[in-house]
């Protein structure tokens, strides 16, 4: 599309240093005379070490989230001065308390239920399915529309577990909540590489029910050696803690 | 090819050991050294305690994301590269307010001698807006490219991935895996960020 297949392969077998020598020198005496090419190679690298350092970036900044909601926490000498302004407003913050408990996960479950896009169209033959509408009614939103598809291509392949989680997420959006609770426990309950993103939405449904304790027990399942989500899982967790204790 | 810039010894005390190899006590560190003096500096320039906490977490988000970057070396000291972000954070924040800066100098001269602050914000927001648009357009593939994307880097082996993923062999993990890099790469390249990136103004 941008550059030449056989240069994308160069590229790629250059990073991994999977060149001869004659070709290395060769490449590299090509990449002093063309922009576009040494554009690639850096996009490349870029992705490369984005990649390898995602998780450990997404640990970072959970535990960034958590020392920041430590050191920041107000001193009481600078709450002083403005006691009269928090008594003043007292009426106002107990109206703007109770309104935060009365319609307070529904907030945190818009916050983090961002759904990656569907992309079935390439994975495989799929029958009378149409993929490339089912990819585009899920992408935008419209689930009532999706959800029809996605229990035909699971009556075809029961044990897709890729189309068991959007056919879950659906099942949340439409606020078919024992549906969703079931499709998403007996996924959770498999080996399948959705098993944890089962828990997260899990958890995120049992947000929106206001179940904020079996929220927090349920993304406790995400283990560490699943970096990005167990962050993800973690910095949800400090919020709900302080829900919980409100 | 390789990066010509001198890394300052704080680089490999705060961006190697703090956010690459995840000791996070380094980190701590800087929220003990540096907590005061730039929290202490918004006070004294209009600004409250909430908004020193604002701005110190922008500041450490931007430090995160350039610490994240292959291409980021820090130059100068930690405390005066943090200064030079927090108080372009602060006048950013000033200017939305539509409220005049008066800043005290003082603590300006004493972090910023002889350094080309200009240089070091142009080349922090690039980095940074590069990062970004990577984890936009990352998270623009599908849940499927992105698991087995990180499964790779996470270190899961082929065959786990294979069989997690219900692919019948490893050539259609393979053409997968080229297929997903490909598609990310494209949704780059579509990106018009990038363009700016290429070619700063």
């Amino acid at each position: 599309m941008y550059m030449k297949e056989e240069d994308l392969l160069l590229i790629r077998q250059y990073l991994e240093d999977l060149l001869d020598e004659g070709a290395r020198e060769a490449f590299e005496a090509r990449l002093a005379e063309e922009p576009p090419l040494r554009e690639e190679l850096e996009l490349a690298r870029q992705m490369n070490a984005h990649l390898s350092r995602k998780a450990q970036k997404e640990a970072t900044l959970a535990r960034l989230h958590q020392l920041h909601r430590q050191e920041f926490t107000e001193p009481p000498a600078a709450q002083g001065p403005r006691r009269l302004l928090w008594l003043g407003g007292a009426a106002a913050a107990v109206a703007a308390v109770l309104l935060f408990l009365l319609w307070p996960s529904p907030k945190l479950y818009d916050q983090y239920a961002q759904h990656s896009p569907l992309s079935l169209n390439s994975k495989s033959a799929a029958g009378p399915v149409d993929l490339a509408a089912l990819d585009q009614a899920f992408n935008q939103g419209q689930y009532a529309k999706a959800l029809p598809s996605l229990n035909d291509l699971l009556q075809q392949n029961p044990n897709d577990s890729e189309v068991q989680l959007y056919r879950a997420i659906c099942l949340i959006e439409l606020e078919q909540n024992e549906a969703a609770a079931q499709a998403l426990q007996a996924l959770e309950k498999g080996n399948s590489l959705f098993q944890y993103q089962a828990s997260w939405y899990l958890a995120l449904l049992y947000i929106r029910q206001e179940k904020l304790e079996l929220a927090m027990a349920t993304l406790q399942k995400i283990p560490p050696s699943r970096q990005r989500l167990h962050a993800k899982a973690q910095t949800l967790m400090v919020e709900l803690e302080q829900q919980i204790n409100r | 090819m390789k990066n010509q810039k001198k890394p300052h010894s704080d680089h490999q005390r705060y961006i190697t050991e703090g956010f690459l190899e995840g000791n996070h006590e380094r980190i701590e560190e800087i929220y003990g050294k540096f907590k005061k003096p730039l929290t202490s500096w918004i006070m004294k320039n209009n600004g409250t305690f909430a908004d020193a906490s604002d701005v110190f977490q922008d500041v450490m988000i931007i430090l995160t994301d350039l610490a994240y970057s292959p291409k980021f070396v820090l130059t100068c000291p930690m405390g005066a590269y943090l200064f030079i972000l927090f108080r372009n954070t602060w006048m950013d924040r000033l200017k939305q307010k539509g409220q005049e800066l008066k800043v005290r100098n003082s603590e300006l001269e004493r972090f910023n001698k002889g350094l080309d602050t200009q240089q070091l914000l142009d080349e922090a927001q690039r980095e940074q807006k590069m990062q970004q648009l990577l984890d936009r357009t990352f998270g623009q593939l599908s849940t499927t490219c992105q698991q087995l994307l990180s499964g790779i880097k996470e270190g899961l082996s082929t065959k786990a991935l294979t069989e997690k993923l219900g692919m019948s062999q490893a050539n259609t993990f393979y053409r997968r895996k080229f297929a997903c890099m490909d598609r990310w790469r494209s949704l780059v390249h579509e990106d018009p960020e990038y363009r700016l990136y290429l070619s700063p103004s």
